[in-house]
C-alpha cells in the first residue's frame, strides 16, 4: 500500500518555529501509526540548513517554495498547486491568524473536512484519522472524523502537542518547488494609516518553567496577591481558569484553557482550581502537577501528581515567607 | 446605494446569561448590526440579513430587522440542519449568489460563540472569490467604490481603505442587547419574513446540512487521563516545604 501523506504547513516564513516542531513531531507520531510520510510545506524564505531542522522532529521530506510575501491568497495558490501534483491525507496547520484564513481557503477551495483548534490527533484502523477539539458544553471532548473528503484537514492549538527531537537519523529529502504562476499580490485596498500597538506577548508564558494557576478557590485580593508574590520569587508566570479571567483578576491572555491557552511548563501548581475540563485541557502537558485545594474529592486531583489538601489562604501564607 | 449583506448566526441565550433562554444574536454579529445601524444614519446603505436557522432563529431576526435590516433572507429548512463549516459556506454563498449577487460588502462576526471555529468568514469569501478582511476592529464609512475599516494585525492596527466587493470578519463583541426603538420592534414583528427552503435555494440536498458536512462528530470522550498523586500530609509549614523543595530542584 502507498505511503499516506501527512503534511505540515509551516507558517513562520523565514524559520521552522517551535510551533512547527510541536505539529512535526505529532505528524511523526501518527506517520508510526499509519504508515504515513512526514511532509513539511515550507513557503517562504530560508536556508537549506534551516529546512534541515525539521528532520529532527521526524520530517522525511520539506517541500520548499520561495517566496518573498506572506500573502493568505498567494499561499493559498502554491499550496493549491503543490497539492494537485503530490497529495495529502492529512493537512495539519497552525492556529495562527494566518494559516486559520490559509486552511479555511485552502478547505472551501476543495470542499475538504475542516476541524479547527483541534488539541488531540490521533489514526485508528476503523475510522483513520481522528480530529479532537473541545465539545460545545466544554466538559468532554468532541472526536471528529471527515467523511467524503479526500483530504483531512485542520488546525492545531500552540502546545497541543510537545515539541519532540527524535532518537533516530533521519534522511530528509528537500524537493525545491518550482511554482508556475504569478506571484502578484492583492492590489484591492490601501493602506491608509499604521499605528504600532501592543503586542499581547505570549513568549513569557510559552518558555516559562513554572507556572502558577489561580481558580475560584482564591477567594480575596491578599492571597492572590501573595501567589504572584511567590510567583516573583520562584520566577513563575501566574495564569487562571476561564471564572478568574471573566471576573477580571487576570487579563484574557493568562487564561488557560480550550477557550485560551495550552501551556506545557515543567512545573504547574495549581491554587484553589477545581479542575473543570476546560481547564484541564489547557495544562495536561505540564510536566509535573502540584494541586492545591481545600477539597479533597476536588477533580484536579485526578490529574496531580502531587496533592495538597489545604486551605489555599493558609497554604500561601506559609510558602510565601 | 450601497449593497451589504450580514451573515447572522442565532446563539443559545445561555451562553452568555445562565438564566436566558432560547436563542439570540451572536454577539459579534450584533456588533456588525449596530455599527451599520449607525452608520445608516447618514449614509446612503442598504442592510440585508441572512441567516440559517429554525423557527427558534425568529426573535433574533425580528431584533435585527427593527434594529437595521432591510430585508432579510432566512434559510430554514431542516435539510439545512448540522452543517459543518463547508456545507454551511455552500448554503449561504449559493444564497448570496442567488439573492443579492450585486452585493458590494459581506460581513461576517469573527465567529460564532457557540462553534467557536472562526472558519466560516474566509471560507465564504473563498467561495465568493472576494476580497477577505481579517481581525476587522471597526468599520468607519462606506464610500461610493469603497470603505475604510480598522483591522489588527500582527503588532499593528491599520485603517485600510478596501474597493468593493469584499467580505470582513469582525472581531469586536457587544453583550448587552441595544436599546430597540418599540415601534420598530413592533413594525419589525409584522414583518412578513421570506423563508427559504433547499429547494426554493436550488441547492441539491447533497450540498447542504449533514449530508454536505465534510466532517463528523463519531463520539465525544473524557481525555484527561487519571493520574496515581502523592499526597503530601504533616502539617501546613511541612506542605509548603515539600513544595518549595520541589521547585527548587
Amino acid at each position: 500500500m502507498d505511503k499516506r501523506n501527512i503534511w505540515v504547513v509551516c507558517d513562520a516564513f523565514d524559520h521552522v518555529d517551535s510551533f512547527t516542531g510541536q505539529l512535526v513531531s505529532k505528524a511523526y507520531q501518527l506517520s508510526k501509526e499509519s504508515n504515513g510520510c512526514v511532509q513539511v510545506i515550507f513557503l517562504g524564505n530560508t536556508s537549506e540548513d534551516e529546512l534541515k531542522r525539521c528532520a529532527l522532529y521526524g520530517a522525511d521530506e520539506v517541500v520548499y517554495q520561495h517566496c518573498e510575501t506572506k500573502d493568505e491568497r498567494l499561499w493559498l495558490d502554491i499550496l493549491s498547486d503543490i497539492y494537485s501534483s503530490i497529495g495529502a491525507d492529512v493537512i495539519m496547520f497552525t492556529n495562527s491568524d494566518f494559516s486559520k484564513t490559509l486552511s479555511s481557503f485552502f478547505a472551501s477551495r476543495f470542499e475538504f473536512g475542516l476541524t479547527a483548534d483541534c488539541i488531540d490527533i490521533c489514526f485508528e484502523d476503523e475510522n483513520g484519522f481522528v480530529f479532537e477539539r473541545a465539545a460545545m458544553s466544554d466538559s468532554v471532548q468532541a472526536r471528529i472524523i471527515c467523511i467524503d473528503s479526500q483530504c483531512c484537514t485542520c488546525t492545531v492549538k500552540k502546545n497541543a502537542f510537545v515539541e519532540n527531537v527524535i532518537n533516530e537519523v533521519k534522511e530528509l529529502s528537500i524537493r525545491k518547488w518550482d511554482y508556475k504562476g504569478s506571484f502578484n499580490t492583492d492590489d484591492t485596498y490601501e493602506v491608509i494609516s499604521c499605528v504600532k500597538r501592543e503586542i499581547e506577548n505570549s513568549a513569557d508564558l510559552d518558555n516559562a518553567k513554572i507556572v502558577f494557576g489561580v481558580g475560584r478557590g482564591v477567594k480575596d485580593k491578599e492571597t492572590f496577591d501573595l501567589i504572584c508574590q511567590a510567583g516573583k520569587k520562584y520566577n513563575a508566570v501566574v495564569v487562571g481558569t476561564k471564572c478568574v479571567v471573566d471576573d477580571g483578576l487576570l487579563p484574557k491572555k493568562y487564561q488557560v484553557g480550550q477557550s485560551g491557552r495550552s501551556i506545557a511548563p515543567d512545573i504547574y501548581i495549581a491554587f484553589g482550581i477545581s479542575g473543570a475540563n476546560q481547564h484541564l485541557v489547557g495544562i495536561r502537558n505540564s510536566r509535573q502537577i502540584i494541586a492545591v485545594n481545600n477539597n479533597e474529592n476536588a477533580p484536579i486531583f485526578n490529574i496531580a501528581d502531587v496533592k495538597i489538601v489545604a486551605d489555599v489562604k493558609e497554604f500561601i501564607k506559609e510558602f510565601s515567607e | 446605494m450601497i449593497k451589504i449583506v450580514v451573515c447572522l448566526k442565532m446563539v443559545p441565550g445561555k451562553l452568555i446569561d445562565a438564566e436566558r433562554s432560547g436563542l439570540i444574536i451572536n454577539p459579534y454579529d450584533l456588533f456588525v448590526l449596530e455599527k451599520l445601524a449607525k452608520l445608516k444614519k447618514n449614509t446612503d446603505i442598504s442592510v440585508i440579513g441572512i441567516c440559517m436557522g429554525g423557527e427558534s432563529a425568529r426573535e433574533g431576526l425580528v431584533r435585527s430587522k427593527a434594529l437595521v435590516c432591510d430585508d432579510i433572507y432566512w434559510l430554514n429548512d431542516i435539510k439545512f440542519a448540522q452543517a459543518d463549516t463547508i456545507a454551511t459556506t455552500k448554503t449561504l454563498s449559493a444564497a448570496i449568489k442567488k439573492y443579492i449577487p450585486d452585493a458590494d460588502a459581506v460581513i461576517c462576526g469573527g465567529h460564532a460563540i457557540d462553534g467557536e471555529t472562526g472558519q466560516v468568514p474566509a471560507e465564504l469569501s473563498e467561495k465568493l472569490r472576494i476580497t477577505y478582511f481579517s481581525s476587522v476592529t471597526d468599520i468607519e464609512s462606506f464610500g461610493h467604490d469603497s470603505a475604510v475599516i480598522v483591522k489588527k494585525d500582527e503588532g499593528h492596527e491599520m485603517t485600510v481603505r478596501c474597493r468593493y466587493p469584499f467580505l470582513l470578519s469582525v472581531d469586536s463583541f457587544l453583550t448587552y442587547a441595544s436599546n430597540l426603538n418599540i415601534i420598530a420592534l413592533k413594525r419589525a414583528q409584522k414583518w412578513e419574513y421570506k423563508i427559504i427552503s433547499s429547494e426554493e435555494l436550488g441547492i441539491a440536498q447533497t450540498d447542504c446540512g449533514a449530508a454536505g458536512s465534510k466532517t463528523k462528530v463519531i463520539n465525544s470522550v473524557n481525555i484527561i487521563y487519571k493520574k496515581e498523586s502523592i499526597e503530601v500530609g504533616g502539617s501546613i509549614k511541612e506542605k509548603a516545604d515539600h513544595v518549595k523543595k520541589l521547585l527548587q530542584q
